[in-house]
């Protein structure tokens, strides 16, 4: 099962009633809708995808729908630009 | 070789140059409160620059001018007719690569009741036209080429140097603001005809006054068009500052944070416009 969490070198900011997140690593700067604000929020302890989604069905109801289609695809947007990382965890028997 | 020490905003300028036309520029458009001596400058230059002929046969054969920092040469040689703006870019070009102890926006700065609006965007938006006409009508000015912020305030720090006005926009300053002082017109740059403006008193008197930012626009000229001044998402600005900043992604998450607080603090638009009058007559009566 795939874990991910936010990368330590990036930082969260409201500004104005948006937000922007800053990853130090590439020097980028990018624009959260609510949606990856809130992806980005949890991510400070390592969840998986599927209770992200869970989450993310309680607080933006009224888009249950398209959730699961936008949650992979902002998800592999965000470790490919560094913001996230993917941990893969190894269960010892 | 001339020796000119010049002190603007929190750097210090040390000038060699043998060049008559070098000289008399910087002497002409630099306010005699930016000149150092010997006895008042402090032995310490941020920059070391000379401008020079490449070669004894360049004096004399289609001459060409060289641009030296610490003894380098950034840039190749350009015709000697642009001695004087080679000088003033290459300086532009020092404090953009050079200085990472405040956050730098390609940006004009004004200043008027204690506020600073920030006039930023790409070149041949009209920022420098606008600036100059704003310093014209009792705006104060604190550059024309780019907002020095101070990490620890977040408030802007002037560097009152002569304004760059580049082909139309001289002729267009000139019937503004007839009592204007300008420099000689260079013909053929890299950047068409450009001339230089000489500072207000009121500027230089105030050379040391930083401020905070209240107002940050993105203008751009439109020829013939209405003006309209359109609120930008604070998001956007940040990000259309860090675009046209030197050193964001060097400063890092200290520049993230500091161009964050420094939108979070100011009223931010989108400023379309093709008559100075109009659009001066708008930028006083932004919210404060």
């Amino acid at each position: 099962m795939a874990l991910l969490s936010l990368n330590e070198q990036v930082l969260i900011k409201e500004i104005g009633g948006g937000f922007l997140a800053f990853c130090s690593q590439s020097g980028e700067t990018i624009v959260l809708n609510p949606i990856t604000y809130k992806i980005l929020k949890l991510l400070n302890k390592p969840l998986d995808s599927s209770t992200i989604l869970a989450i993310l069905h309680t607080e933006f109801e009224d888009q249950t729908e398209q959730l699961s289609v936008f949650l992979d695809s902002a998800i592999n947007e965000l470790i490919g630009r560094g913001f996230i990382i993917k941990e893969v965890a190894i269960i010892v028997k | 070789m001339e020796r000119i020490l010049l002190n603007v905003g929190p750097f210090s300028i040390n000038l060699e140059t043998p060049l008559k036309p070098v000289i008399e520029s910087v002497k002409m458009l630099y306010a005699e409160q930016f000149f150092l001596t010997d006895s008042t400058a402090n032995g310490f230059f941020d920059f070391h620059i000379k401008i020079d002929n490449p070669s004894q046969l360049r004096r004399w054969y289609k001459p060409q001018v060289q641009f030296y920092f610490d003894g380098k040469l950034p840039f190749k040689p350009l015709p000697f007719s642009q001695a004087y703006p080679f000088f003033e870019w290459g300086l532009n070009w020092c404090i953009a690569t050079q200085v990472f102890n405040y956050l730098l926006i390609h940006s004009a700065v004004v200043e008027r009741n204690g506020f600073a609006l920030i006039l930023s965007g790409q070149p041949g938006a009209g920022k420098s036209t606008l600036c100059a006409a704003l310093v014209n009508r009792g705006w104060r000015l604190l550059s024309d080429e780019m907002a020095v912020v101070d990490l620890q305030t977040n408030w802007l720090i002037p560097i009152v140097r002569p304004v760059s006005l580049k082909n139309e926009s001289i002729q267009i300053i000139k019937n503004f603001a007839p009592d204007v002082v300008l420099g000689e017109s260079f013909y053929d740059t890299a950047k068409g005809t450009v001339s230089h403006m000489k500072p207000g008193m009121d500027s230089v008197l105030k050379a040391k006054q930083n401020s905070p930012c209240k107002w940050i626009i993105l203008p751009r000229f439109v020829k013939g068009a209405d003006i309209v001044l359109k609120e930008l998402p604070k998001t956007e600005a940040v990000l259309k500052l860090a675009e046209n900043s030197f050193n964001y992604a060097i400063l890092s998450s200290q520049g993230f944070l500091s161009l964050c607080e420094l939108v979070d603090a100011s009223y931010c638009y989108e400023l379309e416009y093709s008559n100075l009058d109009e659009a001066i007559a708008l930028l006083a009566d932004l919210p404060v």
